[in-house]
């Protein structure tokens, strides 16, 4: 970026080094280097090509095809611009080479690291190293051995164990206050712990109650429910391995009535009721032993264990864990859920469920009732609703044409006028020639044509077209009837009625609209070109805008039909959109073949393909696209002689309505020219000129922009005249008088010499022509090449004005070429002469002095003209 | 006889006749059949199929002489060079096949256009080679030396070359679905550009004055939601005779239905006083081209579907169609 635009102002000769280049005004980030630092910016974007990518060690990476050839294969790969460097070995009789091959041999660097990455030894288990336990004063006080033992154990606390333990806690308790020996003892009842060993300490440690509340306890710890995530697909208490048995139904109902029941008491061992069978034999083993457990209702003893041992016998869940408290288990079981059989469906029967959607709706609807559509004035989701929709919900007033036309802008009386010049502009011709037809077909036919219409077609487009081209070459009748259905369009013609084909109306009535859009083509360029424009007052005039109305609008019936009673003649009026084509394309589109569609210009074949078809190279001098600026300078003033005059794009017109005598255009004959082509090979006027007047000014113009491109810049005299200021013309006097001073013959003779020389050289940027008195109305300035006349030298005083000119071209400062520098030169070397010469007359030679007085009385011709200064219209 | 208008009244009755007598259907062709082609001297015949193959045939005899296979698209064009040596083929692939007749290998690909080439055409003494097709571009290649690049590429084409001719004065005749008739003559180096404005099927050359008049078909793109029924004045497939020296129109005829398939028959009829051409339902259309007035008993069924290519002899008394239906037919006086 700074480089960039270091560079651009190094272009502009800024000086870089100017302190107010460098200021800077940066408050935030990172600012661009400063416009006089010479080293480079390295966080300057470098463009992705650019880019290179580098390794971890700042190796380059990718060399390669893309960055250099050469270096493939040896910065990163083998180690040295010669490729790989053999390790030396050596080995003879004598000397014989004990080589040891190592692994590391065939490692490269990655597996070497690899390696001793692997070497390195690591605990397996972090060891107690926390912060907690650990500061310098705690260690010290700590005997030897666990001190040891700290750094040697492994810790297998997580953070949170050593929080707990930070707060006092200890491994096997419980997490929570200390409680007295009572309410231990009551969560130990309540977590169903009690059943072992701890009810008989109980009994025990009943009787020192003064020794229990003398102490707190911790709380017992409580394993945490953790429930596993299902991963199977088996339902839920399901165990593998153990079939489905039927549910005992009785299970718990034996257990209430008999409280006495021994399992011993029955035979079988597998009649213990849980929900499953199919156990093995070490549950039946756990089972038993744990009935023999003073807590799991033995009779042991009875009397308190009632309660305790109801809980535990009844309120247990199959896996054993104890029913909440205040529960008890259903004894029933889960009821089973009824399922019922399917109907018997009529084997003739067909599902047609199209007639059930057909008759309801919704689900709740009745086959019936129809559901009233309501009037949706917000639209559907999605689809917003249009004005017009909006507006005839809210029962606004219809517009009766969708599609404004420009009539709707126009005051009442205007469109009057207009549907009256309309119907009389369709009407005259016609009148005379429409045979009659059913008045009631054409009610129901409208578009069917009934009757002759000719299009009308401005006069002055027929008489052009009548002048141009003519089509229809290949059908002789056609032509005529072409030919009178123009001259039907002229002004005053004699003959009105054109001839008609014969055959259908809607025949007779296309051929016409054929004729008519050919005829347009020869539309004079000022119709054409006005067509695209439009003067903004008349168009859109305010008061010719219709006024809204404020309120709401409601819908007259009458009114919108009045309106369309209206609007059928303005439809009528109103000319179809078609697809813009060019003349040309019109022309072939109407079969007028011929000059206006073909077009002709250079084409330039390679050498190799004229001498392969053994003809002679057309364009010798290649294509002039290629090498025109080597043609122009080559040829210099050759090619500015041989250029034509800039067309002048208005003289057209004349040549179709002012001048209906003179038949022919310069364009038919160009394009007759071109139509040639063996004739005028080569001529670059025929490419020059435009193909037919219609393409003037059109988009296919061939010489649109040709003046512009070949204009050249009018002689500086020009300028001089008009703009040079007096001081230089009467410095020029000055001179002139200075140099026409009374001296030696010789001097004279000299500044004669350099005249004529000059004067072949400059000829008379505006030389006089002689012609007749100027029309105003045609003239028109153009600026002409410089050329010789011939008959303007022949003229003694204009010479003289030449002369003087061509002096003033002298002086000129901002004049270009060398010619200036020689003047110089010149007038330099007719000062000197001039010193001379004015040293010579102070000598006092009089008769050389007298001579030099006669040629300076012939002078006095020219002098009154350079009294009075000469304006530009001297040189018109 | 060229073509004038005015002339009417010939006081000569014309021959209106052409070869209608079927004396042989050769159908080797598995595939619909898009050009055939005369050697010079009309006595063998070339074909070219959408099955890829290329056939030599004796046409009046009606056997089959040689199968060119080596084309992996349908062939498009074919031409043959002045001493019969060789021929040309285009097609589908995109590349111009070179053949040795006898041997019937393959001696030049000439790759560079990118689209399916419908043109291909010999200078008289074949020494160039001209190229054209979808992609809007006509190719001149050297035969004389084996360069992989084209002598030139005319590029002034906007659409896709239908056509394209090289007459026996220098010059190249192209015609192309932008509507132009396009004519370089190397003589002059001058490009004459004649709007037809529709696109351009094919051209063919007046055989009795080439110089004078072409035979120009085109077809317009259908415009949609046109029924085929009632198609448009403007909208039917159009054969005229242009005056090739200044463009105009001289005869115009129509009536045919192509159904608006760029690729159909058409030709002068020998001594150039019909003008053929086929449709799609496979029938032979003529007009006279004085009137462009339909022949009599016109159109005639001849083939099964719509006719590709119409080839007649010289001579004028062999005609032979081909057509989608895979036939090839030959016809007689």
């Amino acid at each position: 970026m700074t480089s960039r635009l270091k560079h651009k102002l190094e272009l502009e000769n800024v000086n870089l080094n100017s302190a107010y280049l460098n200021e800077s005004f940066v408050q935030i980030g990172t600012p661009l280097p400063a416009l006089s630092e010479h080293k480079k910016d390295k966080q300057e974007y470098v463009p992705e090509w650019q880019q290179e990518v580098r390794d971890e060690q700042g190796r380059r990476r990718f060399h390669g095809a893309f960055t250099g050839g050469f270096s493939a294969g040896y910065y990163n790969t083998v180690g040295s611009k010669e490729g790989w460097a053999p390790s030396t070995f050596k080995s003879s009789r004598s000397n014989r080479a004990n080589k040891v091959q190592r692994a590391e041999d065939f490692m490269d660097e990655e597996d070497l690291e690899h390696m001793r990455e692997d070497r390195k030894l690591e605990n397996t288990d972090t060891f107690k190293n926390d912060g907690f336990a650990g500061t310098r004063e705690e260690l010290g006080g700590k005997s030897l051995p666990s001190a040891i033992e700290s750094l040697i154990a492994p810790s297998r606390s997580s953070i949170g164990e050593k929080l707990l333990q930070k707060l006092g806690w200890r491994p096997g308790q419980g997490i929570g206050p200390r409680v007295p020996l009572r309410k231990l003892k009551l969560q130990q009842g309540k977590l169903g712990k009690a059943r072992a060993g701890i009810d008989d300490d109980e009994d025990e440690q009943m009787g020192d109650d003064t020794e229990g509340s003398k102490h707190t306890f911790a709380p017992r710890d409580v394993a945490l429910l953790t429930f596993d995530a299902k991963e199977d697909k088996q339902g839920l208490g399901f165990v593998k391995g153990r079939g489905m048995g039927p549910l005992p139904v009785a299970m718990g109902a034996r257990q209430l009535d008999d409280d006495d029941y021994d399992p011993y008491a029955e035979a079988g061992p597998s009649s213990r009721p849980l929900a499953f069978d199919g156990l093995d034999d070490d549950d039946e083993v756990i089972v038993m032993g744990g009935s023999t457990q003073p807590g799991l209702g033995s009779r042991s003893n009875k009397k308190n264990r009632y309660s305790a041992g109801r809980d535990l016998q009844q309120d247990t869940w199959h896996d054993g864990r104890p029913v909440l408290k205040g529960f008890a288990l259903d004894p029933k079981g889960v009821p089973q859920d009824k399922w019922f059989a399917l109907p018997d469906i009529p084997p003739d029967w067909r599902p047609r469920p199209a007639r059930v959607w057909g008759t309801i709706k919704k689900w709740d609807q009745k086959p019936g009732e129809e559901e009233v559509k309501k009037e949706v004035i917000r639209g559907e989701p999605g689809q917003p609703l249009t004005f017009e929709q909006r507006g005839a919900a809210l029962g606004e007033e219809q517009r009766t044409s969708k599609a404004k036309s420009v009539f709707e802008y126009m005051s009442s009386k205007d469109r009057e006028r207009l549907a009256s010049i309309a119907s009389t502009a369709a009407q005259p011709p016609s009148q005379s020639l429409s045979l009659q037809a059913p008045p009631e077909e054409e009610e129901v036919m409208a578009p069917a044509a009934t009757e002759v219409d000719i299009p009308p077609l401005s006069p002055r487009t027929a008489s052009a077209a009548l002048k141009g081209f003519i089509p229809y070459g290949d059908d002789l009748e056609k032509q005529d009837r072409y030919k009178s259905y123009l001259t039907s369009q002229t002004y005053n013609t004699t003959e009105p009625n054109p001839i008609l084909k014969k055959g259908t109306f809607e025949e007779i009535n296309k051929e016409l609209r054929d004729f008519s859009s050919s005829a347009r083509i020869f539309r004079p360029m000022s119709y054409a070109m006005s067509n695209r424009f439009t003067s903004g007052s008349s168009s859109l005039a305010v008061s010719d805008l219709k006024q809204a109305k404020p309120g709401l609008h409601i819908f007259d019936a009458e009114k919108a039909k009045l309106d369309l009673e209206l609007g059928k003649p303005k439809v009528a009026e109103v000319v179809e959109a078609k697809k813009n084509l060019t003349p040309r394309e019109q022309a072939a589109a109407n079969g007028m073949y011929g000059k206006m569609t073909r077009e002709t210009r250079n084409w330039y074949p390679t050498k190799l393909i004229c001498r392969r078809w053994s003809v002679k190279d057309p364009h010798p001098e290649g294509d002039p696209n290629l090498g025109k600026d080597q043609k122009n300078t080559s040829n210099g003033n050759n090619a500015l002689e041989t250029m034509p005059l800039p067309t002048n794009d208005a003289s057209w017109e004349s040549k179709f309505i002012h001048q209906p005598t003179t038949p022919t255009t310069s364009t038919s004959t160009a394009a007759t020219s071109t139509n040639e082509g063996s004739g005028t090979v080569g001529d670059t006027e025929v490419e020059k000129q435009p193909t037919n007047i219609s393409e003037v000014g059109m988009a296919n113009d061939i010489n649109q922009g040709r003046d512009i491109l070949t204009y050249e810049k009018p002689s500086i005299d020009i300028f001089k005249a008009i703009f040079a200021s007096e001081d230089e013309d009467e410095d020029d006097e000055e001179e002139e008088e200075d140099k026409g001073l009374p001296g030696a013959e010789s001097n004279q003779g000299v500044v004669r010499k350099e005249e004529s020389s000059e004067a072949a050289r400059y000829e008379d940027p505006f030389p006089v022509k002689e012609e007749g008195p100027v029309d105003i109305q045609t003239f028109k300035p153009v600026f002409t090449l410089r050329k010789e006349d011939n008959t303007d030298l022949k003229k003694k005083d204009k010479e003289k004005k030449k002369e003087k000119s061509k002096k003033r071209k002298g002086v000129l400062s901002f004049d270009v070429g060398d010619e200036g520098e020689d003047e110089d030169v010149q007038r330099e070397e007719k000062k000197k002469k001039k010193k001379e010469r004015d040293r010579n007359r102070t000598d006092g030679s009089k008769t050389a002095n007298e001579g030099g007085d006669e040629e300076w009385v012939e002078k006095p011709s020219v002098v009154p003209r350079l009294v009075g200064r000469k304006g530009a219209a001297d040189f018109m | 006889m060229a073509p004038s208008r005015g002339d009417g009244a010939e006081p000569v009755p014309l021959d209106l006749s052409y070869p209608s007598k079927l004396v042989q259907t050769l159908d080797s062709h598995t595939g619909p059949v898009n050009v055939v082609k005369y050697n010079h001297g009309a006595k063998y015949l070339l074909s070219g199929s959408s099955d890829r193959s290329i056939r030599l045939w004796n046409p009046s005899l009606g056997k089959e002489i040689k199968c060119y296979n080596g084309h992996a698209q349908e062939v498009l064009a074919l031409d043959i060079t002045h001493d019969n040596a060789k021929f040309a083929s285009s097609g589908g692939d995109r590349a111009v096949f070179l053949w040795d007749v006898p041997t019937g290998s393959v001696i030049r690909r000439m790759q560079g256009h990118f689209g399916k080439i419908n043109a291909v055409g010999f200078s008289p003494d074949s020494q160039i080679l001209a190229s054209a097709g979808f992609d809007a571009k006509v190719m001149l290649w050297d035969m004389r030396a084996s360069s992989r690049d084209p002598l030139q590429t005319l590029k002034e084409a906007s659409s896709t070359v239908s056509s394209l001719i090289l007459p026996s004065s220098p010059q190249i005749i192209t015609s192309s679905h932008d509507g132009f008739l396009r004519t370089y003559d190397l003589r002059f180096g001058l490009l004459t550009e004649d709007l037809i404005g529709e696109p351009i099927s094919s051209i063919k050359l007046s055989n009795s004055n080439p110089e004078e008049s072409i035979l120009v078909s085109t077809t317009p793109t259908g415009s949609s939601g046109e029924a085929k029924g009632e198609m448009k004045e403007e909208d039917k497939p159009k054969l005229r005779i242009f005056d090739r020296k200044d463009g105009s129109c001289l005869q115009t005829f129509t009536g045919h239905d192509t159904g608006g398939l760029a690729r159909w028959a058409m030709g002068w009829g020998y001594g150039e006083s019909t003008v053929l051409a086929g449709d799609r339902e496979g029938r032979i259309w003529g007009w006279n081209v004085l009137d462009a007035k339909s022949l009599p008993s016109h159109p005639k069924q001849v083939h099964k579907k719509q006719i590709t290519c119409l080839e007649i002899n010289p001579r004028g008394k062999e005609m032979i169609t081909s057509s989608l239906d895979g036939t090839i037919k030959v016809w007689h006086k």
